[in-house]
């Protein structure tokens, strides 16, 4: 059985407040960006945006065409040391709705944010993302999976946006 | 925007947008995101995937291993910490 981290909040808030700082540093905008269709949003307003990013920060969208355990996605850069995906209709930040976990990136730190899609009442998450210790997310080139251990896995004809970063080492 | 399609032996595993994949363009997109939306639903042992001519092709899903039932003796050899 997977055993799971808690996330620690004030640092994921500190980073996905400092990813929306850069965004709205691009885009000239001062409005608070709701995670994660503000992010796609106001990215898509920058010109030259809308698919892509920067050396350390990549974005997209995918659509699996059938319920599936992985996702696979080429952000464009190598040493990536953290994930976001979430459906894109739906925003991640519920109560217990984060965990973050090991993986092979085990030295560095990422989120992995709720993916599956909420119940038919919306009224919560069906799954928080079960992360074995040696599942998660691997990368091999450019190329970035994220293994989905929860039995949903991530659906067919659900859109769901992800987010990909590396961090600065000072 | 960069919009993408994802195939593998000759079928489609996704669409997205971004980097990476196959680039398609937004009507193709379009026209393959239609396709998934209207997918047949997967009944006992039969599921779908998507060919890249857009057509669905049923297949036999394997069904997914299940832990081993315990009877009785084996649960209660469980909790009196007998092994064998």
């Amino acid at each position: 059985m997977a055993v799971d981290k808690l996330v620690d909040s004030t640092q994921l808030d500190a980073d996905l407040l400092s990813v929306a700082n850069a965004i709205r540093a691009k885009s000239g905008g001062s409005g608070s960006l709701a995670f994660p269709a503000g992010f796609v949003s106001e990215i898509g307003s920058i010109s030259g945006g809308g698919g892509g990013g920067s050396a350390n920060f990549a974005y997209g969208t995918y659509t699996p065409t059938a319920r599936r355990l992985t996702m696979s996605f080429d952000v464009g850069f190598t040493g990536v040391t953290g994930v976001a995906i979430t459906p894109t209709s739906e925003t991640p930040l519920k109560s217990g709705g984060l965990t973050t976990g090991g993986g092979v990136m085990t030295t560095n730190k990422y989120y992995k944010v709720q993916t599956s899609r909420s119940n038919s009442a919306g009224a919560s998450w069906n799954n928080v993302n079960a992360v074995a210790s040696t599942q998660g997310i691997s990368q091999s080139g450019t190329t970035v999976t994220v293994t989905h251990t929860a039995t949903q896995g991530y659906f067919e004809a659900i859109e769901y946006s992800w987010f990909a970063w590396k961090e600065e080492t000072t | 925007m960069r919009h993408y399609k994802q195939t593998d032996n000759g079928y489609i595993l996704g669409i997205g947008t971004g980097l990476g994949g196959e680039e398609i363009t937004e009507e193709e997109y379009a026209e393959i995101l239609e396709v998934i939306r209207s997918k047949p639903a997967d009944t006992d042992g039969i599921g779908y995937r998507l060919k890249t001519d857009l057509t669905w092709e049923p297949y036999e899903v394997e069904p997914p291993e299940e832990d081993p039932e315990l009877d009785d003796a084996e649960v209660l050899d469980i909790l009196l910490g007998v092994s064998e």
